[in-house]
């Protein structure tokens, strides 16, 4: 798949969705394959520099147990191992709204045709 | 001019990844199971009390404006028409997203994510094995996490219908 960016500086004004200021590793590619690679790559980037473990907030469990930043890293690894699975000759860049409601849209019916 | 959109936070990512349904359009989330018979009220519907009414009319738009929405992309858009028919891509979403979200509390529906993929490995190799292996205890574990946050967040949901307010707001 094209169109993913092709910057090779990680500057402001990079078209590369997932480079950040902090981010050590830049993974600059044109397929669906590195577009998923750089989501993992990220997030493990952000954990290994700045993640500590956390509670959990209560409302939303109530085990004791805190997050590990490694849970994440592990998942992020189980991940990467996923990629090459889920890449496909139909994955064409596409734009689209992801969450279309009715409040973010208006349609003027009497300039319909 | 016909229509304006807001497309704000929209990005470009691959097809199978877009792909799906508007919130609002989704049938909650549960999407339809056909669509050649267009969903209809009961034919008792006119005797029944006004309580009854709502109930069953909330539940028929939604499942008819899902189908619609089907029907719709069959007819004007039918690469995306397509994509809707693959039971894989939900899963692709769903997991792409979550391995997107910084690491926090949503590590749960992550790991979650993670357990589907692998509980439908036939829809993404019939020839090799999933390159995942969890234990029964870690699985147990996640799952019941996952069910104790999604109920928390069905919640939290509920309160913000509630008031009138969402998360995009």
């Amino acid at each position: 798949m094209r169109g993913f960016g092709t910057t090779v500086d990680a500057t402001s004004t990079s078209t590369v969705a997932h480079v950040t200021v902090f981010a050590i590793k830049l993974i600059i590619g044109t397929t669906s394959r590195d577009y998923l690679l750089s989501i993992g790559e990220c997030e493990r980037t952000r954990d290994s520099k700045f993640a500590l473990p956390m509670r959990r907030e209560h409302f939303f469990s109530r085990s004791d147990r805190e997050i590990e930043p490694r849970d994440h890293i592990r998942s992020l690894d189980d991940f990467d191992r996923l990629v090459r699975y889920m890449c496909s000759a139909n994955d064409v860049p596409a734009l689209r709204q992801p969450d279309l409601h009715l409040s973010i849209s208006l349609s003027i019916p009497s300039t319909w045709r | 001019m016909t229509s304006i959109l807001d497309w704000q936070r929209t990005t470009v990512v691959p097809y199978t990844i877009q792909s799906g349904y508007p919130r609002f359009l989704s049938n909650d989330e549960n999407c339809v199971s056909r669509v050649r018979d267009l969903d209809r009220l009961p034919h008792n519907f006119d005797s029944l009390d006004v309580d009854g009414k709502e109930s069953l009319q909330v539940g028929h738009t939604k499942r008819l404006s899902c189908q619609l929405f089907v029907l719709a992309n069959a007819k004007y858009n039918r690469p995306h028409f397509d994509a809707l028919l693959q039971k894989v891509n939900p899963l692709h979403a769903d997991v792409v997203s979550r391995a997107g979200f910084p690491w926090n509390e949503d590590l749960v529906a992550f790991q979650n994510a993670l357990l589907d993929i692998i509980g439908n490995w036939e829809r993404f190799s019939t020839d090799q094995p999933s390159p995942l292996e969890y234990s029964a205890e870690e699985v147990l574990k996640w799952r019941h996490e996952y069910t104790e946050w999604a109920e928390s967040h069905d919640s939290l949901e509920a309160f913000r219908s509630d008031i009138g307010i969402n998360e995009e707001d």
